[in-house]
């Protein structure tokens, strides 16, 4: 039998994952939670344990690691320019190892050591991001809003708005096949006549938008919405009392925030996650 | 006779920036639990009628207006659509256009949790709807978008019957669907007509499905009501209609030709089946 | 004075509602969606591209539709960037360059009542100040400051991404902002989402 799937930002999910027991309010103080320790965080080892820990989150919450792949190429873009920005821009002081000699450029170990830390301490943050969109839906981004209390205006404003990206990439892609059918296919062009030709995209696409805001406002007036500012008046969150926190939620919740004060503390009071302590501090 | 539950006076529009009115002065009644179809050629006004029903015209569209347009006691200038909405639904003809939320279940409780109703009561009502309009229970947490066309316009529909409201306006909800979708939508207003007794109006030109089912049929052309009358009597004068750019199912057009031959003397047939027997009886008489 | 749009009718009636609402989501729908075209073109590293035609919605978007332009303007690239892989703190940090970005040519073109046709030599050289060079050069400024505090990159490297985020952003501003301007702003002065004021 097909495995059932929920459609994710990012793709699909299957509906038994163990990420669906967990409530949208927790999954999105996820993010905000999870998302401090590689800020706070520059010791490399700890950003690749906590990359390893993203990759068995991804595993364990049964997200096609495909995901990931789809990223390839932003990783790569990455790695060149954090290496470029540190090695060519990264400054010189005669204390540094300098291993190559570009002219006047020198490539130094110091400078090479601090992209790795800063391109590690990003890819831990970037697992974060992409585990976030691979394990959220609209609905729920809207829901954990609603549950932290956000007024119902600016949590629907956001389910709109990613529900518009949607429309907006349909769209695109119709304006892509009717340009193509009159012989214009941007893809195939070099970049300064893509740049030419964009404007024959964006000018429908944006046309298209002020349509549809009549349409979408249409909807929403013959529903009874009524704008009535951020006060939600007598508004019932039928959709969000179907959701219920449990002891999951708690112990996840607590373990996050007690993780993340206690980095906080240790780097405050202590010296045990200075680059110093790091091997490649020690190389 | 009762009051009629919408009243349109004399009502005329011009959207801005145009210089010919859309409606040039439309008088209409229509009485509660009707089952209202209303036809005409494109452009002949027939939407922005049905715009104006819920308020939508004027409140939401610059333009002109005269005349006015009571529906269940709210005078349409001076209640906003959100007030309308508490009395009339609207389907609007691409299910696309109207979907509001993110799965099939927030879409259908959408209007609900905007009326501030208790949970037990969406929760109803949700299912009432559903059960209505044929949407399985296994599609509440599917994205609308992503189903078939007709199963997006029978989604539309729920979320407007959800609503319960005393009229429902549907403009051209089969338009954009493949035969299959228009099918799976005439079924649900059969549905509705036979199980929910509120006052349906329904722009469409798929006349075979919509004469059988309305208790009044009103032509829309060039701005104006030409005719209103009860199907078997609207659909009498075939060549009126044809005059008129309403082309009348194939069933009306053969008894209107028979007719013209002096072969049958009788009113109109409305379904295939009852074409049959005037057939089968002009044949027996040979 | 001649009348401009930004003038109201006498007994004019001006309020907020569901097409504002609606507007701004879809701007940020269409901002997502160009500004993804411009991170896939050139990237720079950080959502710091060296062609970015988002910026184009940021600007008009302010103009059109004010605070709802500006809205849009300020949370797309959040979004844009996010699903691009930027970091979310990167993002946050990031949003002070949007909101001025929009902003900033939204309340010029109120200010000084320039129109958004583009019609006049001073429109133009309005839109050019404001919604291509000193917003850009504003938000840039912000932009780069924030990635060096995060420690992103280097002061070394901050004429680098300062220059590839004014070029990258200015270029597709003047670029796309005129066209959008001059090919829409007959139609949007006319739509009901179109704002005189900051909010209707």
């Amino acid at each position: 039998m097909p495995t059932k799937m929920r459609r994710s930002l990012l793709g699909y999910l299957p509906v038994d994952s163990p990420i669906f027991s967990l409530h949208p309010m927790t999954r999105l103080l996820f993010l905000l939670i999870v998302s401090a320790y590689p800020m706070i965080v520059r010791l490399p080892e700890l950003n690749v344990a906590g990359s390893i820990f993203m990759l068995a989150l991804f595993r364990v919450s049964k997200v096609d690691l495909r995901v990931i792949k789809n990223y390839k190429m932003a990783f790569v873009n990455l790695f060149f320019v954090i290496a470029i920005a540190y090695t060519f821009f990264g400054g010189y002081n005669p204390d540094y190892r300098v291993l190559i000699e570009l002219g006047p450029v020198k490539v130094c170990w110091e400078n090479l050591r601090w992209a790795m830390v800063v391109y590690i301490q990003l890819i831990f943050a970037i697992l974060i991001m992409i585990f976030f969109l691979s394990t959220m839906r609209e609905r729920d981004i809207v829901v954990g809003l609603r549950a932290l209390r956000v007024p119902f205006v600016l949590a629907y404003m956001a389910g709109l708005a990613l529900r518009s990206i949607g429309l907006s990439i349909i769209d695109f892609n119709t304006i892509r096949e009717a340009e193509k059918a009159r012989a214009l296919d941007l893809q195939a062009l070099p970049f300064s006549e893509k740049v030419k030709k964009f404007g024959m995209y964006i000018v429908p696409l944006v046309a298209l938008a002020i349509r549809r805001s009549d349409e979408v406002s249409n909807a929403l007036d013959s529903r009874g919405f009524r704008f009535t500012g951020l006060k939600s008046g007598k508004r019932t969150d039928y959709i969000l009392s179907k959701y219920r926190m449990t002891k999951l939620d708690y112990a996840v919740l607590a373990g996050m925030g007690v993780f993340l004060a206690g980095i906080i503390l240790i780097s405050i009071y202590t010296d045990w996650l200075a680059l110093e302590s790091s091997l490649l501090y020690r190389i | 006779m009762a009051e009629p539950i919408i009243r349109v006076e004399g009502l005329k529009w011009k959207y801005e920036g145009s210089r010919d009115w859309v409606l040039k002065g439309v008088d209409l009644e229509i009485h509660q639990g009707e089952f209202v179809g209303i036809v005409g050629p494109n452009d002949s006004g027939k939407t922005t009628l049905a715009m104006s029903l819920n308020g939508l015209v004027p409140n939401n569209y610059p333009g002109v207006m005269e005349g006015r347009v009571v529906v269940d006691g709210m005078d349409t200038r001076e209640h906003s659509v959100a007030e309308i909405a508490e009395s009339v639904g609207f389907v609007f003809p691409d299910p696309e256009s109207q979907f509001l939320s993110m799965t099939v279940e927030e879409e259908v409780v959408f209007a609900l949790e905007n009326r501030g109703l208790p949970r037990e009561e969406i929760e109803e009502r949700m299912w009432w709807a559903l059960e209505l309009t044929n949407i399985p229970e296994d599609y509440l947490e599917k994205p609308p978008y992503e189903l078939s066309g007709g199963e997006k316009q029978r989604v539309a529909i729920a979320s407007v019957l959800a609503m319960r409201p005393k009229i429902i306006v549907l403009d051209e909800p089969t338009s954009m669907l493949d035969p299959i979708g228009k099918t799976e939508v005439i079924e649900v207003l059969t549905e509705m007509k036979r199980r929910y007794n509120a006052t349906v109006i329904v722009i469409e030109h798929r006349l075979e499905d919509i004469a059988p089912l309305a208790d009044k049929m009103v032509l829309v052309y060039r701005g104006t009501i030409p005719k209103v009358a009860p199907p078997r009597e609207f659909f009498q004068d075939v060549d009126f209609l044809l005059e008129h750019d309403v082309f009348p199912p194939d069933v009306m057009v053969l008894a209107n030709e028979l007719r013209r031959r002096g072969l049958y003397d009788g009113p109109v047939p409305m379904t295939v089946d009852e074409a049959e027997s005037i057939v089968r009886g002009i044949l027996g008489r040979r | 004075m001649a009348k401009t749009v930004w003038d109201r009718e006498p007994g004019e009636i001006r309020r907020p509602g569901t097409i504002h609402i609606a507007i701004m989501a879809l701007l940020i729908g269409v901002g997502a969606v160009a500004g993804t075209f411009g991170s896939l073109s050139v990237p720079l590293g950080y959502g710091v591209t060296g062609f970015w035609p988002g910026v184009a919605v940021q600007a008009v978007g302010g103009i059109w539709f004010g605070m709802w332009g500006v809205i849009a303007g300020f949370l797309f690239p959040f979004i844009s960037n996010s699903l691009a892989g930027a970091p979310l703190y990167v993002s946050f940090a990031y949003l002070p360059s949007n909101l001025i970005q929009g902003l900033l040519p939204a309340w010029a073109f109120r200010y000084f009542k320039a129109d958004p046709s583009l019609k006049s030599g001073r429109d133009w050289i309005l839109f050019l100040v404001f919604g291509v060079i000193v917003n850009n050069i504003l938000g840039a400024a912000w932009a780069v400051t924030a990635l060096q505090w995060f420690g992103l990159i280097t002061v070394e490297s901050v004429p680098l991404f300062f220059s590839g985020w004014t070029i990258g952003n200015g270029v597709p501003a003047l670029i796309f902002g005129a066209i959008l301007l001059k090919a829409l702003s007959p139609l949007v002065v006319k739509h009901r989402s179109f704002v005189k004021g900051w909010w209707a």
